[in-house]
């Protein structure tokens, strides 16, 4: 084995206070306010074309029958998914005790609200009559009628909802002591009230500090089914759907693996970038980077396992329609393009991870990063609509192709999900300090935890 | 007036109050009565601001009940009335809601229905309520009134008025046709119609020595040759010769008889699809084919040796052509069926084929067996002026004014005829006509023609049964009809069409009192015909030799350079007079499945070769002129030949139907007949067609399943894979309540041996559900909303040519995959079988749709509903009409069977066995569709349920629908191939 790269490269309290904490709010360069503005218009498409599709109808967007779910779903499915590395960052790898996660779970656990905050959108907006969407909810309403739960969508507004609640959660507490340390060190006065009332009057004395850890551990505890279950209720979407392609008992744990896999795949995206912008390169060193290209290949070959389990299947069945599915209409009939981008995405890409050089190499990182959601967004679409467009009756087999409210739309969700990660950037310390701050202590006292896990003493392997 | 309403209050045992004179209080004022205001109230609001009142016409029309009974809000009436296309009546029942007719249907005592409509019938209430109508007349475009207007149709005795009008069967046009004929003794008329039958009467004058109509009885056919005629969907009989083919024609048990059906033509048609032998060839062909025919009949039985084939001299032999083998084997099973076999040509087919398939049917003995002379219900129906004729008058100046009445010669005219500009050179110029077309751009008075809906006249059907056609309601806009401005050019003073009619039928039924009269009367206004009125059967002699000299151009074979262009009617908007109607427009083409237009049908063969596909636009050409359309590849289309549908690329007529499909006029030739000669050139041009159905492969699924009757015989229960109780780990999900609320469980089944894909059921769903119209541009994209389509598809174990029709809609699934993914119940299972759509409950996640393996299910993707305010007065009242993201579907016609229930419970009785009928059932012309319950041991549906060659679609999928299906069985030939 190479030698071990350091999880954090000798600096001090007060460096990371100030790459972290007192950046906030002070002004950025004109590359930000550029980014800046160009999100902030998209963000303004996204609400015209939103308000344009409940105005006018869902007939705006490119779905027809037999293709009733395209873009609306497939980009709700793809941010949910992308959120869930944050929560794998900041639940599991906490539950496991991975110190490498304290540098990037706070900007991971932010993508993973503002992901969820895009994705949020599409089940209302895909709706008819969205208006009535809260009919999706169990409240006692006057009409005597609550919702079919054998169906999988209240089953997904209850986990979204439950998801969004507890990411916001966890991710607020996480925060307060970096509130804190910037209300006590900001030089002007407004800063600190402001600080200050979203600190919650953290005192920082022993008692809060265990009060903190048991919170923190507990959300811990709540958010880490999540990102098992969340996804694998998106998943039952289509698993408890007849439609060939949808109906497959490997959906949920392949779904799961997706979602890391494109999470990961959203944090390298997100990071290469900030890390160098920023000057994290002492927190955010290549054992991170490491890291997380080693689970982009455990994740990706999980689904590649997935792909594996399903052909096989269609074909055992023996079924005619199944067959034609996934060997005839999948690579060769319309709208193939993107069952190639899967492939290439999240079969093909992850094997590159198995070199160290891949692995370390920045340029390549980023790049391959965007191969892979790119990938992740293909199977949704491989999944929803190829899917759809050749089912059981030959005699309504159609052809989808989006429209320009289609494109809008995701393209709208990026830009805002920019909009709002850069306004993070901004006005929010973006790596958890406090962490970060603990994990140096542990490094001066114990040195060897800043080499590979294996190489500590009385360790378990893992 | 008064006599009238006493006699009314007589048969009711009348006890309003009566006034001064016997006359109702409420009538004799001027005060609007509680029954006049709740009528009013009906059909008048949404006219506000329009003119005209919605009433009852003043006139007294009767309802289709044995007595007479009152309007009662919110119970609809029916009417009996009759449509007439061409010149021959189908009668109808037309149901109507506070005043305004809103949905056709057929009417069972009318020998031209039977109870069935097509799809021109059912769609024809639609034109009623076009906001595209004429409303008034204009002279040079400006309005002007009717008494200018009926007064500038006057003229001294030397006047020479030629009238241009569609063939003419009614009874009274025709007497006022002869005063007009009296009035102006230079007055000459020219029948115009696109699907003429001139031919077919020419050539019974040869063979009669008078046009005789020949009239096919298939009920005592075994075999019949249809050459080039597609009689099972288009012709003025269609919907009862459908009826009688198929009731000998679907085997009930697997040792029935089944009639046999040999089909030529070019292009594949409905009744190419059902034929159980089809040769597709050129259509210049199908003549001298008809003499290898007659020749190979007459070489083989000397009952086939007519007197008379001399006139043919030497008979040419089919030897050595390719359909020797067709022609022998066909020739064959005609003369082992002698005296039970018919032949029929199509209406475009030549004067040559009419005469040989007199021919055939006089060598195979049809005469007086299946086929009976009558005398013909049109006014010279040989035709004695044509268009030709009346150009040549026009240049030689003796044309003093044109009357253009309900037709559009100009559209789709020979070029070379040049029309347009020649009636320009006429001093006087008039069309009577609903929508302005081709012709009104030459016309200088336009005059508002009224819907049959709304005007009094007659009609006959093709075997003589006078049909009364009474009116609705008054005219929506300032109309006449045709007879009323007929009688006008004739001299009649303010012609009133309720008068005339009487006027006539008083004289014609010579009964002596008021009361007779009245009585007579009444029972033709409610059973919508004159009883005993139908054409006796004639014996007559042929001249075989006159006829048969019409056949000599048989003798040579056509010429093949180019390609063979024919224009078929479309099944759709038939000659363009159609054009305006959105659910005509909208209707996909039954064998090609194309929407809101037309494209020229080319067959694979040819298209591969060219490197041609469906959207490839060509350019077709003939003698420097040319027209460019796109292409469709279509089954069952003869190599060498293409199809362009008649009736479409209009222009500049204000109507829905402008700039829709290709106009293939400026290629006509008079010269040429039906079928044109064109040279074909590809051009890197696409256009985007809306075709429902991308394929007609079944990629081997098995989804509709045929058979032939001789394997049909050999294994009955050939279906068993696809029906039956399946292996399952599960308990088996009970849907039918076995408890109180259970009540009657409903299902529905479809044979598809009988379906012929004329598509008037999906018209009737449409009419009857308030489905709406969603224009060329969404249904392109897939979002069209028809809850029934007729889906075709190869049979798989023969050649792509069989084609297997399958109404597809709802299937009522006992196990639905729609219900369990609903998230909000909005599609739940009713006690008695259906599955229910909640349309305010649904929020428009389409899951249904997507877990539904029919996609049957249709969403509102935009607000379709239609905001004109008279285009909702069509309306059923009874139906909901859905709002914009909510999901909608086949509901079984649920309003029909709560009505029935509602019935029953009031009248303290059970529901009957039949008494629920559903909209698509009872328009199909071949019964194809039965529905009921399934407690109902006797009924169609139930028994059909128990023949071996029943099937359930998908069946593998578990769905236990309530919708089954019969599979097709062909009868074939074992002596030639598929």
């Amino acid at each position: 084995m190479s030698v071990a790269e350091p999880l954090l490269l000798p600096t001090s309290d007060a460096e990371l206070h100030g790459k972290i904490a007192s950046i906030t709010w002070s002004p950025r360069g004109w590359g930000y306010r550029a980014a800046l503005l160009a999100s902030g218009a998209g963000t303004l498409l996204l609400a015209y074309c939103v308000s344009y599709t409940v105005a006018r109808g869902i007939g705006l967007w490119g779905n027809q029958i037999p293709v009733a779910w395209a873009f609306g779903i497939i980009n709700f499915v793809w941010w949910i998914g992308i959120g869930h590395a944050g929560t794998f960052i900041s639940a599991i790898l906490y539950l496991f005790e991975q110190p490498w996660r304290a540098a990037i779970n706070r900007f991971s656990e932010a993508m993973t609200l503002f992901a969820v905050l895009q994705a949020a959108l599409f089940p209302l907006l895909h709706l008819g009559r969205p208006w009535f969407g809260y009919w999706l909810f169990p409240y006692p309403s006057t009409m005597q009628v609550w919702p079919q739960v054998k169906s999988a969508l209240p089953w997904d507004a209850a986990a979204v909802s439950t998801y969004g609640t507890v990411s916001l959660l966890f991710w607020y507490l996480g925060l307060l002591p970096d509130l804190a340390a910037i209300r006590d060190s900001a030089p002007e006065l407004w800063r600190r009230r402001v600080y200050g009332i979203f600190a919650l009057g953290w005192r920082g004395d022993e008692r809060t500090w265990l009060h903190y850890r048991r919170a923190y551990l507990l959300l811990a505890g709540l958010a880490t089914p999540l990102v098992l279950s969340v996804h694998s209720i998106v998943s039952s979407d289509f698993a408890i759907g007849l439609t060939p392609g949808w109906h497959s008992l490997i959906f949920p744990p392949y779904f799961v693996a997706g979602a890391i896999f494109s999470g990961f795949a959203m944090v390298l995206t997100l990071l290469i970038p900030a890390r160098k912008v920023f000057s994290l390169e002492k927190m955010v060193t290549l054992r991170h980077l490491d890291n997380c290209a080693k689970l982009l290949l455990t994740t990706g070959l999980m689904v590649s396992y997935g792909y594996l389990i399903e052909y096989f299947l269609a074909w055992y069945s023996s079924d005619a329609t199944e067959r034609y599915q996934f060997f005839v209409a999948r690579p060769s009939g319309p709208n193939a393009i993107f069952w190639y981008f899967m492939l290439l995405g999240n079969v093909l890409v992850p094997h590159l991870f198995w070199f160290e050089r891949v692995r370390r190499n920045l340029w390549a990182l980023f790049v391959l990063s965007l191969v892979i959601n790119l990938g992740m967004w293909s199977e949704r679409f491989v999944i929803i609509v190829l899917s759809l467009q050749r089912e059981f009756m030959v005699s309504q087999w159609g052809d989808y192709s989006p429209t320009w409210v289609d494109l809008s739309i995701l393209g709208g969700t990026m830009c805002f999900f920019s909009l709002l990660f850069l306004l993070f950037l901004r006005f929010l310390p973006f790596m958890a300090a406090s962490e970060l701050k603990e994990l140096r202590r542990e490094i001066e006292h114990v040195p060897q935890l800043a080499r590979e896990p294996r190489e500590r003493e009385g360790d378990v392997h893992g | 007036m008064s006599e009238y309403w006493r006699s009314v209050l007589q048969a009711c045992g009348g006890s309003a109050a009566l006034g001064a004179g016997g006359v109702p209080a409420s009538a004799a004022t001027d005060t609007l009565g509680r029954r006049e205001l709740i009528q009013l109230l009906g059909g008048s609001l949404a006219l506000a601001g329009l003119g005209g009142c919605n009433q009852r016409p003043r006139e007294q029309i009767l309802p289709y009940v044995t007595s007479p009974r009152e309007l009662t809000p919110g119970l609809p009436l029916d009417y009996a009335t009759s449509m007439e296309l061409d010149g021959f009546a189908v009668g109808l029942l037309v149901k109507s809601h506070e005043g305004r007719p809103t949905k056709v249907e057929g009417n069972p005592l009318h020998p031209a229905s039977l109870g069935a409509s097509g799809v021109y019938e059912q769609a024809s209430v639609l034109s009623l309520y076009d906001p595209s109508r004429l409303r008034g007349p204009l002279q040079d475009r400006m309005p002007v009134s009717w008494e200018r207007a009926l007064a500038a149709l006057q003229g001294p005795a030397s006047w020479r008025p030629w009238f241009v009008l569609p063939p003419q069967s009614s009874p009274v046009t025709i007497a006022w046709l002869g005063r007009v004929r009296e009035r102006y003794p230079g007055a000459r008329f020219c029948f115009h119609a696109a699907l003429s039958r001139q031919a077919h009467y020419q050539a019974a004058a040869a063979a009669f020595g008078e046009p005789l109509e020949a009239q096919p009885d298939f009920s005592a056919s075994r075999v019949v040759l249809a050459l080039d005629s597609d009689f099972l969907s288009q012709g003025p009989m269609s919907l009862r010769w459908a009826r009688e083919f198929s009731e000998r024609h679907a085997p009930r048990v697997p040792s029935a008889e089944m009639n046999r059906l040999y089909a030529l033509e070019s292009t594949l048609s409905p009744t190419g699809s059902v034929a159980d032998h089809r040769l597709a060839l050129r259509s210049t062909d199908v003549p001298r084919l008809a003499l290898w025919l007659l020749a190979e009949l007459a070489r083989n039985d000397a009952r086939a040796r007519l007197p008379g084939l001399s006139a043919l001299g030497e008979l040419p032999s089919v030897e050595g052509s390719e359909h020797a083998a067709w022609v022998r084997a066909l020739a064959d099973d005609l003369l082992r069926h002698w005296g039970t076999g018919l032949v029929l040509a199509g209406p475009q087919q030549s004067l040559a084929t009419h005469a040989l398939a007199l021919a055939l049917n006089g060598a195979l003995g049809s005469f007086g067996r299946t086929l009976r002379l009558t005398a013909p219900a049109l006014l010279e129906p040989a035709g004695a002026e044509s268009l030709g004729t009346l150009r040549a008058a026009i240049d030689q100046g003796e044309v003093d004014a044109l009357l253009v009445l309900d037709c559009d010669p100009v559209y789709g005219s020979d070029p070379e005829l040049g029309l347009e500009a020649a009636f320009a050179r006429v001093p006087l110029t008039v069309q009577l006509t609903s929508h302005s077309n081709a012709t009104s751009r030459a016309c200088r008075w336009l005059l508002p023609l009224s819907h049959y809906l709304e005007s009094w006249g007659d009609s006959r059907a093709l075997d003589g049964t006078v049909s009364q056609v009474q009116p609705l309601l008054e005219p929506l806009h300032a109309s006449r009809s045709l007879l009323e401005v007929v009688a006008a050019c004739a001299g009649a003073p303010r012609p009133n069409g309720h008068a005339l009619v009487q006027a006539h039928w008083r004289s014609q039924l010579g009964v002596r009192s008021v009361a007779d009269f009245d009585a007579q009367w009444a029972t033709r206004l409610q059973h919508g015909l004159q009883p005993g009125s139908a054409f006796p059967e004639l014996r007559r002699e042929p001249d075989w030799g006159r006829l048969l000299t019409l056949a000599r151009t048989a003798l040579t074979p056509a010429p093949r350079d180019g390609y063979e262009l024919s224009l078929p009617v479309s099944p759709s908007v038939y000659d363009g007079r159609f054009a305006h109607n959105a659910w005509l427009l909208e209707l996909p083409d039954p064998i090609t499945k194309q929407m809101w237009g037309n494209a020229l049908r080319i067959s694979a063969e040819d298209a591969s070769r060219l490197g041609l596909s469906t959207g490839s636009v060509v350019e077709l050409s003939r003698v420097g002129r040319a027209v460019r359309a796109p292409v469709l590849v279509a089954p069952g289309q003869a190599p060498g030949t293409l199809a362009l549908a008649l009736g479409f690329g209009q222009s500049g007529s204000g109507t829905l139907g402008d700039g829709v499909g290709v106009d293939a006029g400026p290629l006509r030739a008079a010269t040429e007949g039906a079928f044109l000669r064109v040279q074909l050139r590809a051009t890197s041009q696409r256009a985007r067609l809306a075709i429902r159905q991308q394929t007609q492969d079944q990629q081997g699924r098995g989804l509709a399943l045929a058979t032939s009757l001789a394997a049909y015989r050999q294994d009955p229960s050939f279906t068993r894979a696809a029906r039956g109780p399946q292996a399952s780990l599960l308990p088996v999900l009970q849907q039918a309540s076995t408890g109180p609320l259970a009540g009657l469980q409903w299902g529905m089944t479809i044979d598809t041996t009988l379906c012929t894909g004329c598509s008037a059921c999906v018209i009737a769903c449409q009419a009857e559900n308030n489905v709406p119209v969603v224009g060329p541009r969404e249904a392109a994209r897939g979002h069209e909303m028809h809850w029934l389509r007729i889906d075709s598809y190869a049979a798989e174990a023969q050649s792509p040519v069989g084609v297997i029709h399958q109404p597809m809609l709802c299937q009522h699934c006992e196990a639905a995959p729609c219900e369990y993914v609903c998230p909000v119940n909005a599609t739940v299972h009713s006690p008695d079988g259906l599955n229910e759509m909640v349309y305010n409950r649904c929020i428009g996640t389409r899951f249904c749709s997507n877990n539904c393996p029919y996609k049957v299910r249709r969403f509102n993707w935009f607000d379709y509903s239609d905001d004109d305010a008279l285009a909702r007065l069509q309306k059923n009242p009874e139906v909901t009409v859905r709002e914009r993201g909510v999901m909608e579907k086949c509901t079984y016609c649920v309003q029909r069977i709560r009505g029935a229930e509602r019935q029953a419970r009031i009248e303290r009785r059970e529901v009957a066995p039949g008494e629920v009928v559903t909209a698509c059932q009872q328009a199909c012309p071949t019964q194809a569709i039965q529905f009921g319950a399934l407690s109902h041991g006797g009924t169609a549906m139930v028994e059909w349920r128990q023949e071996p060659r029943r099937y359930s679609v998908l069946h593998e999928l578990g769905t236990r629908p309530r919708t089954q299906y019969l599979a097709k069985v062909t009868n074939q030939n074992p002596e030639l191939p598929r």
